[in-house]
């Protein structure tokens, strides 16, 4: 064994060299590099963990944004419908109001130029009188006093004879509301004697509204619901015309 | 293009470079003066002792390479010691490559040893650590050339040629052109001559050689192709085996050589079992023998491969057997470390032998 | 007798070379494990590591002949 090189003082030196070593490396290499190795493991796992946990967060986080987010647009949303209702119902408001304005304008210019109408052919009514008077004259002339061509010209024109309505002679009329047509305005004792006859017709509560019509040239219409009493001139004149025929 | 032109001119520094380097072998193996031609290795199988002691233990080339290995690890771990005490992150430069060594041996450790890994690690990383820093630092020029002269008894030696004179110091080499046919009877003056071989200071350059017919006896030589450096590391290593057995399963350990059990109750195959049993001492035997020489059988005829390889083709070639033994330092330290790690673990856990029937 | 003596040193040497065949053996078996090994990490690569330590294993033990055989070559240039 000795040509081998095999010697136990050197074989002994290899022996105690060795457990020197691993003395020495485990003191000032193993124990801390190992150390080393363990702690920077350590602390991998935990940034993974707190990474993990920070993800968590972020997406917590942005599920609860997201929430957020999607209750104000709802919000958002309600508040710019409500505006838009309520802007309009004030547009409703305003142009019904100012269609009742329109509408109440009209209304009164209408009534105004019907008040006015009605004067003029009520001054009218004097001067055609006084007309058919002096053409009566020219043609029969004095036959007649002027007292009774009175009656007889107001008689034509309002259809009222001798305080009541010829028209209503015999008639049976039921309604809640009469309009009475006339060819120039009534005095107001001839409204009031119509208006009584009527009434006394149809009851106490009934309404009776007057209006003037030139192109039934006399008489008087009387509309009851759906009911015409036709005593005006112009039917008269119309039905003598067909029977003529 | 610029970009692409430099590197291509590093390239040619090198290719000049190596070219250069071979001319130079190409001269010096086979244009110029025979002192500088490569000569064939003498095979020595026991480590050659430098003339060094150390309180009376001669100082062998093999055991001065073990310790310039321990100075390169001890300055490692004391660096290591000194940067982890301070900082807790990854070091720089040697430092880091260190830590990487030593972590991917925990790692083997770890995965096969489970835990035991803290107990073992300190025998097999060091193992792993001092083989491979011996099979690295073998390479480093120097190692197995600078040496001191010898007589040689028998054989051929070569003459002495004075190369360097410092002061009193004078620096010798050997002519490899000179081939000189040893005389059995110059035994005493030899014996002589040796004692003053470490720093011949004769005034006279021819007669103060130290040898007439002469070998160089090197200073270091790789810590493996001492056969006592793989032996010892086998025999601790089976040893705490042992020990490691007992110390993780009690006496119960050695009912793995004795199976006494067996024999009792196990019939005709419990004997056989006893015997195979008894064989497994053999066995732990034969692990000595395969790991010390498996090491040493490798780095020696690596190193002998280099020196035969390097007298025969001087140029070129020994690099790349140096690549070769660069690679099997590694190997050989990993499976040393490998397989101590897998008998050290394997002596911590109970053997399965009995539930196999 | 000196003629023996060199007679009986040339047969040393090749008793070491015939002892050294013996290293034939276990190249092939470090090359078939080598094998086994390289293919089982190729169709499993998932169980490299355990596959890696058995095949070295297994390479270490071929091998171990082949050291034996180096260990008989050996014991016979320098011992005998």
């Amino acid at each position: 064994m000795d040509k081998l090189g095999l010697n136990l003082g050197f074989f002994l030196f290899q022996v105690f060299n060795f457990t020197v070593m691993v003395i020495l490396l485990y003191a000032w290499a193993y124990k801390p590099i190992v150390r080393s190795l363990e702690n920077r493991r350590q602390k991998i796992a935990q940034s993974q963990e707190d990474a993990r946990i920070a993800a968590e967060a972020r997406a917590n986080a942005e599920k609860e944004a997201a929430k957020i987010i999607a209750e104000a647009q709802a919000k958002a949303g309600q508040i710019v419908r409500e505006a838009t209702e309520r802007a309009e119902q004030a547009a409703k408001d305003v142009r019904a109001a100012a269609e009742a304005e329109i509408a109440k304008a009209r209304e009164s210019a209408l009534a105004e130029a019907e008040g006015e109408r009605n004067r003029m052919l009520g001054d009218l009514r004097g001067q055609v009188a006084a007309l058919a008077i002096a053409a009566a004259q020219k043609l029969v002339g004095e036959a007649l006093d002027e007292k009774r061509q009175h009656a007889l010209l107001n008689e034509f024109f309002s259809g009222v004879k001798s305080g009541k309505v010829v028209i209503l002679e015999g008639a049976e009329i039921a309604g809640a509301s009469a309009e009475v047509t006339s060819a120039l305005p009534l005095t107001a004792e001839e409204q009031e004697a119509v208006k009584k006859d009527v009434l006394a017709k149809m009851g106490k509560q009934a309404t009776v509204t007057f209006r003037v019509d030139p192109s039934i040239l006399g008489g008087l219409i009387i509309k009851v619901g759906d009911k015409v009493l036709d005593g005006s001139v112009a039917a008269q004149l119309e039905g003598l015309r067909q029977s003529l025929k | 293009m610029s970009s692409e032109a430099k590197p291509k001119k590093r390239f040619h520094i090198k290719t000049t470079l190596i070219l250069g380097l071979f001319a130079l072998g190409i001269y010096a193996a086979f244009i110029g003066p025979s002192i500088l031609k490569p000569i064939s290795p003498v095979v020595v199988l026991p480590p050659e002792e430098t003339g060094l002691t150390i309180a009376g233990f001669p100082i062998t080339n093999t055991i001065a390479a073990t310790l310039l290995a321990d100075l390169v690890l001890i300055i490692l771990a004391i660096s290591a010691y000194r940067f982890y005490r301070k900082n807790d992150g990854a070091p720089k430069g040697l430092l880091n490559a260190f830590e990487a060594i030593v972590e991917f041996l925990w790692n083997t450790v770890e995965g096969s040893a489970g835990k035991w890994a803290k107990r073992i690690m300190p025998v097999v990383a060091t193992i792993f650590l001092l083989i491979f820093t011996a099979n690295m630092i073998k390479m480093v020029p120097g190692f197995e050339s600078i040496g001191r002269l010898k007589q040689v008894h028998e054989g051929t030696g070569y003459a002495p040629v004075a190369l360097l004179h410092i002061g009193d110091f004078t620096l010798w080499t050997i002519d490899k052109g000179q081939p000189v046919e040893a005389e059995a009877h110059t035994e005493e003056a030899a014996a002589a001559t040796e004692e003053h071989a470490a720093a011949p200071a004769d005034e006279h350059a021819a007669e103060g050689a130290p040898c007439t017919a002469c070998e160089v006896v090197p200073f270091l030589r790789g810590t493996a192709t001492d056969i006592n450096f793989p032996f010892a590391l086998a025999v601790i290593t089976v040893l705490l085996t042992q020990v490691y057995g007992v110390w993780a399963q009690g006496p119960k350990y050695f009912e793995k050589f004795f199976q006494v059990k067996q024999l009792i109750s196990g019939g005709p195959f419990g004997a056989i079992n006893f015997g195979v049993g008894l064989l497994e001492i053999i066995l732990e035997f034969a692990k000595i023998l395969s790991f010390g020489f498996r090491l040493f059988g490798n780095i020696f005829a690596g190193a002998l491969l280099l020196s035969i390889i390097g007298a025969l083709t001087a140029v070129a070639v020994p690099a790349g057997l140096y690549l070769f033994e660069v690679f099997f330092g590694i190997i050989q330290a990993y499976v040393f470390f490998l397989l101590a790690t897998i008998f050290l673990s394997g002596a911590t856990v109970a053997h399965g032998h009995e539930e196999h029937h | 007798m000196e003629f023996n003596q060199f007679f009986v040193d040339g047969l040393k040497l090749l008793g070491a070379g015939i002892a050294m065949l013996g290293a034939i053996g276990a190249g092939a078996g470090v090359g078939i494990a080598a094998s086994g090994g390289v293919q089982a990490m190729g169709r499993n690569p998932d169980a490299a590591p355990i596959i890696q330590t058995n095949m070295i294993l297994g390479m270490a033990f071929a091998e171990a002949v082949a050291i034996y055989a180096l260990a008989v070559a050996l014991i016979i240039i320098f011992v005998g």
